[in-house]
């Protein structure tokens, strides 16, 4: 059974028609086709899904399209003005050389971009006690630096 | 299936570089002497731990490789695959360098199997820099010898001599031409005989540090993975496939499934089960209403699968006899000390963070497959023959991988047979579920040590007994048949380096019923941790310090391999300060060095005990690749490294319990996350007049488990035989 859910993507106003139970993940992108939003694991565990909903972290692969009836989502295609203006966590990754294959980094980009909202000058601790995210290509030290640098960057720019 | 227009329809000038002209340059093969004795298998070994491994690529014109865009930048073509480990950025520093451009100038895309420019020895062992460096530079060269012949063509003079390359442009004087106009005016190519490689001492890219060249994409989030990609037309599906070792469908009932909204079409086999939709999650909730019941001839237990993997079970042979260990360990006459020990390692998962894609197109005259792969050629081969098309009519287009370390080609025979039923593009993606419980592992290993130790607390003689389950052997019975065990790969590492009079090592090559395959590093992950934690223990036993005891068998000043770990065990030992560490109770120190295909490296691990578990504090790394290509895409394999050792050593294993694989997803297969990161010290040497690049992928990762497993002792007086660690205190 299928149904209309109206909400907001990256400032935009939307609607899909899909089976209610669908997960945010798949709606965002096989429907809305925006791709930076990864599949790890579909069970709340990798963060590689990770998104923005009414401005709280949310792991899209277990979040039901119905929870987002209204609601104002971000993804990583929205983070930025635009990519010559990067968002400051776009920005300290580039900055960090944070990457390697890059498959779980969306996520961990929009984790951190919620991080710095929260705490403005991170300590190593507040990173690491915060993001549970998995990275197997072991990205972790450029991470943590890359957070840093994000709130730093944020300070500057406000 | 529509796609994007072809390099030859965007771009003309390909054609036109397209010349009867053709050079070959010999990048080495692997070839096998026949005989099954063990003397030519311990030659084999010996012979294949000391090669260079091929690049495995044979076409080298510059043809395939490059095309000069209209913005005057360049494209590179590479058969070799970005998972991660940097090589594109690499790749694109070499043709840079010969080329006199700026990095971001050259472009690097990745070569599809119908481009001609395909690899048969897949993207792996630690070899593309390494086996590419002189190749791929001497390419390039050929390139910038072309488009200067072609200037002097166009400027009517005799000699390039006085010509110089900048900014994609040949320059002569006041006069410049640039690389795009020169393709547009010449159709007659002169190639040059001996293509002039720039000397190491003007390098300006090769040798520094540069971020990669795929960071801004995969920063913004750029659909660049087999999971991202869409076609006109194309269908989502789902496979089922067992849960169950060994096992096959007995009975299913589908029509639940079949009547669900979006649900196009159900293909069974006897193995498998796809389910065909409209979009991912109608397919993947179809699959969640098949009834099946499965045919299993056995439920292992994990008792039962480890009892396969012993010294002493299955196909032995011996890789290294120096001297007569045997007869050592039977004299009489002498008293030595007796050490022996044996170790284990579990079976782990690759874990990578995109699962198995792989996207099929099934016509009567042709097979197209998307896919991230190590090895688009193998699949392009397997394709064709299965589905009995001639090659040229099989292509493989690679993408970028979401993570490799060695994860096997998977899903393409059931993605072709799923878009054949329905003629039209199909995807198909793994579950989680499927990477732990359906896909390959690396497979388990035992070890069994003994040495005799004589006057001077020196060894006298040292035995390595090996035993592991399968990670290529069982696929290539003609291989297995001439080697008897997978010693270039499950094995690699076995052998003792050290200077020790009498040296024997011998492997045990088993089956398992899980299915097993290579994973990052080969056999340096469990060798690495058997050999250094028996080399730790030793220094204990007989009370050496254990840089000084390892230093004592690297005296051979003839010996290169023994000098280059020497200095790397120096290096560590200044850099970490080991002679001034205080000798504090509660950080416990630990070191390993090991030699991975000529990459040497060392690790000094400190771990402490936060709320009664272990943690890593610090790691400080050397390693020694000869020559660094990228110091920074270099230091990330390192930290990679070290997060991965971590990870593998002190959290994972794979278990079996009545016929499963007991780990369905993250949740039961704890790993590393950002708490278990460490401070790291990462130090890079290069050799002085060195020729090539040794790979820098796999080799950091050997030392990490040994070096941790005896900083735990270190630090707790409880030695750890077997991963994962020990970590409550
Ligand atoms: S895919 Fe959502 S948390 Fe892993
Ligand atoms: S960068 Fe590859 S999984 Fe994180």
């Amino acid at each position: 059974m299928k149904s209309k859910i109206n909400f907001t993507i990256n400032g935009k106003q939307t609607s899909v028609e899909v089976n209610l139970e669908m997960p945010l993940l798949w709606v965002i992108r096989d429907e809305l086709n925006l791709k930076g939003t990864k599949f790890g694991c579909g069970r709340a565990m990798c963060g590689a899904c990770s998104v923005h909903v009414d401005g709280e972290l949310v792991r899209s692969c277990s979040f039901a399209i119905k929870r987002a009836q209204g609601k104002s989502i971000t993804t990583i295609e929205g983070l930025s003005e635009s990519e010559e203006n990067l968002h400051p966590i776009q920005q300290a990754w580039i900055d960090e050389n944070v990457l390697q294959c890059g498959y779980c980094q969306t996520g961990f980009m929009m984790a951190g971009a919620k991080l710095i909202e929260e705490f403005s000058d991170p300590t190593d601790e507040d990173i690491k006690a915060n993001i549970s995210n998995i990275c197997r290509c072991g990205t972790h030290p450029r991470i943590i630096s890359a957070i840093k640098r994000a709130a730093s960057l944020k300070k500057s720019n406000s | 299936m529509e796609r994007k227009k072809t390099k030859e329809q965007t771009n003309p000038s390909r054609r036109k570089f397209l010349q009867n002209v053709g050079i070959t340059l010999a990048s080495g093969s692997f070839v096998v002497a026949a005989g099954g004795c063990q003397p030519i298998r311990r030659f084999i070994a010996d012979f294949a731990s000391e090669m260079d491994l091929p690049s495995g690529v044979k076409e080298w014109h510059p043809d395939y490789w490059f095309e000069i865009n209209e913005d005057n930048t360049i494209s590179m073509f590479s058969p070799k695959i970005e998972m991660g480990q940097g090589t594109l950025t690499g790749f694109a520093m070499m043709v840079a360098e010969e080329l006199d451009l700026n990095l971001d100038m050259v472009k690097v895309h990745h070569a599809e199997t119908s481009s001609g420019l395909t690899d048969g020895f897949a993207t792996g062992g630690s070899t593309s820099t390494g086996s590419m460096y002189l190749p791929l530079r001497t390419t390039a060269a050929t390139l910038a010898g072309m488009l200067k012949n072609a200037a002097a063509k166009i400027w009517a003079l005799e000699s390039t001599e006085s010509f110089l390359l900048e900014d994609a442009h040949v320059l002569n004087g006041t006069d410049a031409l640039s690389f795009h106009e020169i393709n547009l005016k010449t159709t007659d190519w002169e190639v040059p005989k001996k293509p002039k490689l720039k000397d190491p001492k003007n390098f300006k890219v090769i040798g520094r540090g540069f971020r990669r060249s795929d960071l801004k994409d995969k920063v913004l989030g750029k659909p660049i993975y087999a999971i991202d990609q869409a076609y006109p037309n194309m269908l989502e599906a789902v496979v089922l496939s067992s849960p169950y070792l060994e096992s096959s469908i007995k009975k299913a009932n589908t029509s639940k499934a079949a009547f669900l909204e979006d649900v196009v079409k159900i293909v069974r086999t006897e193995t498998w089960i796809g389910v065909i939709a409209k979009n991912r999650y109608a397919a993947e909730m179809a699959k969640r209403m098949i009834e099946v019941e499965w045919d299993i001839p056995k439920k292992w237990q994990q008792d039962e699968v480890l009892s396969l993997v012993e010294v002493g079970k299955g196909k032995a042979v011996n890789i290294q006899n120096d001297g007569n260990a045997k007869k050592v360990f039977e004299e009489e006459e002498i008293e030595y000390q007796v050490i022996e020990r044996s170790y284990r390692t579990p079976f782990g998962s690759h874990a990578q963070m995109e699962p198995n894609v792989v996207i099929a197109d099934y016509t009567e005259d042709k097979i197209t497959i998307v896919t991230g792969t190590q090895g688009p050629e193998i699949i392009r081969n397997w394709v064709a023959k299965e589905f009995k098309f001639k090659k040229d009519k099989v292509n493989v287009i690679p993408t970028f991988l979401g993570g490799g370390f060695g994860n096997p080609y998977t899903q393409h025979s059931e993605a072709v047979q799923l878009s054949k039923a329905v003629r039209r593009p199909v995807k198909v993606v793994a579950t989680r579920e499927q990477e732990f419980q359906s896909a390959h592992h690396r497979p388990c290993t035992h070890h069994e040590f003994k040495v005799a130790i004589g006057a001077g607390k020196k060894i006298k003689a040292i035995t390595h007994n090996q035993a592991f389950g399968d990670m290529v052997l069982e696929a290539i019975p003609l291989v297995k048949k001439l080697l008897g065990a997978d010693f270039v790969s499950a094995g690699h590492g076995a052998r003792i380096l050290y200077d020790i009079e009498h040296r024997n090592t011998t492997v045990w090559h088993n089956k398992t019923p899980l299915k097993t395959s290579i994973w990052r590093g080969v056999g340096c992950f469990p060798n690495g941790f058997a050999v250094e934690t028996f080399m730790d223990e030793i220094a204990v036993e007989t009370g050496q310090d254990p840089f000084e005891m390892r230093l004592s068998y690297l005296r051979k000043s003839k010996d290169e391999l023994h000098q280059r770990m020497k200095r790397v065990l120096e290096t560590l030992r200044e850099k970490c300060n080991w002679e001034n560490i205080p000798l504090e109770d509660k950080v416990g120190q630990g070191i390993a060095l090991f030699e991975d295909r000529k990459t040497v490296v060392a690790a000094m691990v400190e771990v402490v005990a936060v709320a009664g578990k272990i943690k890593v504090k610090k790691v400080y790394h050397v390693s020694n690749p000869a020559i660094v290509v990228n110091r920074e895409g270099a230091k990330q394999q390192v930290e990679g490294s070290i997060m991965m050792g971590i990870s593998a050593s002190m959290y994972e294993k794979i278990t079996v319990k009545d016929g499963q694989i007991e780990q369905s997803n993250y949740h039961q297969y704890p790993m590393a996350t950002l708490a278990d990161c460490p401070e790291m010290e990462v130090y890079l040497l290069e050799d002085e007049g060195a020729k090539r690049p040794y790979g820098m992928g796999e080799p950091p990762l050997s030392v990490i488990a040994p070096a941790i497993g005896n900083a735990i002792f270190n630090l707790t007086g409880k030695r750890q035989r077997s991963l994962p660690f020990e970590l409550e205190v």
